[in-house]
Order: C-alpha cells, then sequence, then structure tokens
C-alpha cells in the first residue's frame, strides 16, 4: 500500500530539499514558499503574489486570519486551498 | 508653440491636486506600474477623449471641445483599509476640483462625470478609484494651443 511521506517533500533547503522554515503559532514547519511577481489592477501597481504550501496537519482550518513569518516577513494566512489528496494546502499570503 | 489646450488642462489639474492629504505622488499616464511597496499612494491623470461638437461656419472656427479627464487615484493597504483610503482619496479630489482651475490664463470648470472601482489582492491589496471629470473649452482652430 501507497503510503505519503510528506516530511521528505517538506525538506529545508539547507538539508537539499525546496523547503523554507516558518513561524507559524509559535513553532518553527516547513513550507514551500513562492512570491511571484503579480501586476495588479490592469498593470497599474507593481507587487508579489506570496503563496506558501504546506501540511493540512500543521495548517488546520483555523489558520486562516492566522499570521506565518517567512525570512523576516509576517504573513496574514488568507485563503486555505487543500491540493490534490488533501494532506498539503495552498496559502495565500498578505503582508501584515 | 506652448502645449495643446487639453494638456494645458491636464496640467492645471495635477497642479491643483498636488500636496492633498494623502500625500498621494501625482503622475501623468504611466507606462511601467508602480511599486506597491514604495511609490503609493499616487494619482494617474490623463486625458481619455476629446470630442469636438461646435457647428461654427466661421474661419477659423471655434472649436468646442469636450475633454474627458480621468483621475486614478492608486493605493495599496492591508486588510479592507483599502476601501477606505480609496474614498478619502476620491473624496479629496472632488473637493480640489470643485472651483475652476486656470489653464492659460483661463479659468475652466470641471464637471465630475462618476468613479468606478477596483481591487485586486497581493502582498498587500491594491486598489484604484477611476475619477472622470469633463472640462468645456474653446479654441481657434488654428490655434489649438490657446484657450478662448
Amino acid at each position: 500500500m501507497y503510503s505519503e511521506d510528506l516530511a521528505v517533500f517538506f525538506t529545508l533547503k539547507e538539508n537539499g530539499g525546496l523547503a523554507e522554515p516558518g513561524v507559524y503559532d509559535g513553532a518553527t514547519v516547513a513550507v514551500l514558499f513562492d512570491a511571484a511577481y503579480l501586476e495588479q489592477v490592469d498593470g497599474m501597481v507593481g507587487n508579489t503574489e506570496p503563496a506558501a504550501t504546506g501540511m493540512a496537519s500543521i495548517f488546520l482550518v483555523s489558520a486562516v486570519g492566522k499570521t506565518l513569518a517567512i525570512d523576516g516577513v509576517t504573513y496574514r494566512i488568507r485563503t486555505r486551498e487543500p491540493q490534490d489528496d488533501g494532506a498539503t494546502v495552498l496559502m495565500r499570503l498578505e503582508k501584515t | 508653440m506652448a502645449d495643446h489646450v487639453r494638456v494645458l488642462v491636464r496640467d492645471a489639474i495635477m497642479t491643483r491636486i498636488t500636496g492633498l492629504a494623502s500625500g498621494a505622488v501625482v503622475h501623468k499616464r504611466r507606462v511601467y506600474p508602480l511599486q506597491a511597496d514604495t511609490e503609493l499612494p499616487a494619482y494617474h491623470v490623463h486625458v481619455e477623449s476629446d470630442s469636438n461638437e461646435s457647428s461654427d461656419i466661421h474661419a477659423p472656427a471655434l472649436v468646442e471641445r469636450m475633454v474627458e479627464y480621468h483621475i486614478e487615484g492608486v493605493a495599496a493597504g492591508v486588510d479592507d483599509s483599502i476601501d477606505d483610503t480609496l474614498n478619502a482619496m476620491g473624496k479629496e479630489v472632488e473637493a480640489a476640483l470643485a472651483t475652476a482651475v486656470t489653464a492659460g490664463g483661463k479659468q475652466v470648470f470641471l464637471i465630475y462625470g462618476g468613479c468606478t472601482f477596483d481591487f485586486e489582492d497581493g502582498a498587500k491589496r491594491a486598489g484604484v478609484v477611476d475619477m472622470v471629470f469633463r472640462a468645456l473649452i474653446f479654441n481657434s482652430a488654428n490655434t489649438p494651443d490657446v484657450l478662448s
């Protein structure tokens, strides 16, 4: 039987993986962080679109509205979007 | 030769709304985006359209143009504060343009034509209030840089 090993998926960069350490609910957790360039309101504003993927078992439904700090920047979690089988969630972030 | 009459009025609008309480920097139409973290709040002022409705049979004709100006207040913020910020920007512009601006030595009245809002999420929420003002401007057909 297949079983997921999410720990491999969330290996930190410092250990050869792709994940970043983030601070959430007072604990350090691993997330896959992305902050792609974004043009808003018909190209009038240049900004970024920060998002993080984390384990659904850590980022519960109650995560929305809480903060997640990554690399010294604190973000508020705006959405929690379960991915595929629901083991991971994509979270849209906004600077506080 | 001076600038076109519609540009003279645009510049007068820009001067009038520079230094308002919001602290917004005033720009002409920009090619590149304003950076959310460093360049907001701001106003964009530009001519959207210019139509001539005169039926003058004299030569040179008197051009009676209705010029539509758009003033876009652009801001970024967190939570739901952006909505209040944009409404405050709209309020200060309407108040500032309630009296005539002076362009080319003439008084030009601006008629408020309404506004629309647009918002979009990102690292900061960005939004724009797009305000329309119209000005009735007269000039002789052979001198589009001199207001009549």
